[in-house]
């Protein structure tokens, strides 16, 4: 119903430019100047006394209309400006909470990639990897036999029996350089066995020892 | 059994053949005894034969090694000190009593084949050098599968160790050099060492440097044989702990001759302390077995308990182990506590004479 009314452009659209010069040609010497302002306070009063003029003319009926147009006009705007002031209170709201959940979801986020950092080091840089190192190794040393094979098969509870072969495999059978058997041991001789022994043979065949 | 006369020691080299007698440690060709005894020790490694005019020949090694830097120099040097080594992975390994001596010089521990009585598996190098070691103390039997008795500890009370892994390998080292291994219980041995003027009756205790092993046993029958972790090293440990020093010299400390009775200084008056412990956990342990297990046998007359071992070589061992077990109120009379005749050789002619006794 209220319309903006832009008076420049009114009057841009209404007018049409003139040079001085022509003026002068046609015998104008004098121009008066009306600016922006004064125009709209003109506009403005003359709109004010056709009102009036018009509110005096105007019956009850249509003063009554006048007037209950207006305050319809009135609560309209004043529910749009209510709704727009809830709206932009819903606005700043949810605002609000995405903020808030951004927020937590950095964070969950950062916690996350700390994880993975962690887990992919646990993963591929320490236990698992130096399982698998561990592992390796100790095939190696299996198929190496010897006592770090020995050794792995006791740690791991296996059956002795592997333990044995393996530790007996690696004797230094071959070529190991000594001169153990050039040298002399200490030797002693410690008193005879003769009679333990004879005692315990008449033992074991039922006797007194 | 067949004439002690009928056998002449020969020798096997490292690749297998048999050859008489002509390597350094074997002196002259001795005719011997069918059978040997073999005491795996922790400490040491001792073998014992016997000629046929009936003598005991023991040979002895210490159970210990010790890298030194390899070159031609220190190689032909210890050939003339009469120092044994193997080369093993271009490292030169010190063997023996030498690497003990060795050891303390240089302010270094020896490595050592066997830990706490048993093989070590984690020891990479042992299985060689004892192999060597056995080699050079029994030399090549006699003849094919001859019987050899070897000592092993029995089942510890106070630890976790695998009997079978021990035995088999040393049953394995055996074999490999040609004989036929029969394990004896260490206890056991020095019974049948020491105890044969009282039928074989008795308590039997090896005192080594790995562990005490002991044996109860009844007419040369082991009733009860067990052993505890704590002997020999484990005062050397705890020596060397509280005086800040290495256990090999502790070690030394302990072998110079220390009487337990009367120290004469701090270092001896440690050797004394856990002495006196080792010996009253020892016979504590005993008791308490003897009160728990079943099938004790019910002995007519007073029994005796003999002491063998390296660890019981120490000044004065016998008067401590009665004054502890003054303090103790044993299950069952006992007439006498003594140390074996050869402390030192007793599990070695015990385990030899079972082996004779098989020939």
């Amino acid at each position: 119903m209220t319309q903006s009314f832009d008076i420049k452009e009114v009057i841009s659209k209404s007018t049409s430019d003139v040079a001085i010069d022509d003026l002068a040609k046609k015998g104008f010497r004098k121009v008066k100047v009306l600016n922006k302002d004064a125009i709209n306070q003109l506009i403005a009063d003359a709109v004010e006394r056709v009102i009036g003029e018009r509110m005096k003319e105007a019956t009850q009926s249509e003063r009554e209309q006048l007037q209950k147009d207006s305050r319809a006009e009135f609560d309209r705007m004043l529910r749009d400006q209510q709704k727009s002031e809830a709206l932009l209170k819903d606005l700043e709201n949810e605002f609000a909470q995405l903020e808030a959940e951004a927020t937590r979801l950095r964070a969950e986020l950062a916690q996350r990639e700390q994880e993975l950092t962690e887990l992919r080091n646990k993963t591929m840089g320490s236990s698992d990897l130096q399982s698998i190192k561990d592992s390796i190794e100790k095939l190696h040393r299996r198929i190496g036999h010897g006592a770090a094979a020995a050794s792995d098969y006791l740690e791991e509870g296996a059956d002795t029996e592997f333990a044995i072969r393996a530790a007996l495999s690696n004797t230094g059978d071959s070529a190991v350089e000594s001169n153990v058997n050039k040298v002399e041991v200490t030797k002693k001789k410690a008193s005879g066995v003769s009679s333990t022994l004879d005692k315990l043979r008449s033992l074991q065949k039922g006797g007194k020892g | 059994m067949k004439s002690d006369s009928d056998h002449t020691e020969t020798e096997r080299n490292p690749s297998g053949s048999t050859s008489k007698v002509g390597r350094g440690n074997a002196g002259n060709a001795t005719k011997l005894a069918l059978g040997r005894g073999l005491d795996v020790g922790t400490a040491n490694l001792v073998s014992g034969a016997q000629d046929v005019d009936g003598n005991v020949l023991i040979k002895i090694q210490r159970n210990a090694f010790i890298d030194i830097e390899r070159d031609d120099y220190t190689r032909n040097m210890l050939t003339r000190l009469n120092v044994q080594y193997v080369v093993i992975e271009n490292r030169m390994v010190v063997v023996g009593d030498p690497a003990f001596e060795l050891a303390n010089i240089f302010n270094r521990e020896t490595r050592r084949p066997m830990k706490d009585g048993f093989i070590s598996p984690k020891e990479a190098d042992a299985m060689p050098i004892e192999k060597l070691l056995l080699e050079n103390l029994l030399g090549a039997p006699t003849q094919e599968n001859e019987v050899c008795y070897f000592s092993v500890p029995a089942e510890p009370i106070d630890a976790e160790r695998n009997v079978v892994y021990h035995q088999g390998v040393f049953a394995g080292l055996l074999k490999k050099l040609g004989y036929n291994p029969k394990p004896l219980v260490e206890g056991h041995a020095v019974v049948f060492a020491e105890l044969a003027e009282d039928d074989f009756t008795g308590i039997g205790i090896s005192c080594g440097g790995g562990m005490f092993n002991i044996c109860v046993s009844y007419k040369s029958i082991p009733a009860l044989t067990f052993s505890t972790s704590r002997a020999g090293d484990w005062i050397d440990r705890n020596v060397a702990n509280v005086l800040g020093i290495k256990a090999s010299r502790a070690t030394a400390i302990k072998e110079k001759g220390v009487d337990i009775r009367k120290p004469r200084n701090r270092e001896e008056e440690a050797v004394e302390i856990y002495y006196r412990n080792l010996i009253s956990y020892t016979l504590e342990n005993i008791k308490t077995r003897f009160e728990s297990a079943e099938g004790m046998p019910q002995f007519p007359e007073p029994i005796s308990i003999v002491f063998s071992g390296g660890t019981s070589l120490v000044g004065g061992f016998i008067d401590v182990c009665k004054d502890e077990f003054e303090n103790i109120k044993f299950p069952i009379p006992v007439k006498e506590i003594r140390l074996a005749d050869d402390p030192l050789y007793s599990v070695a002619k015990g385990c030899l004479v079972a082996a004779l006794s098989e020939a």
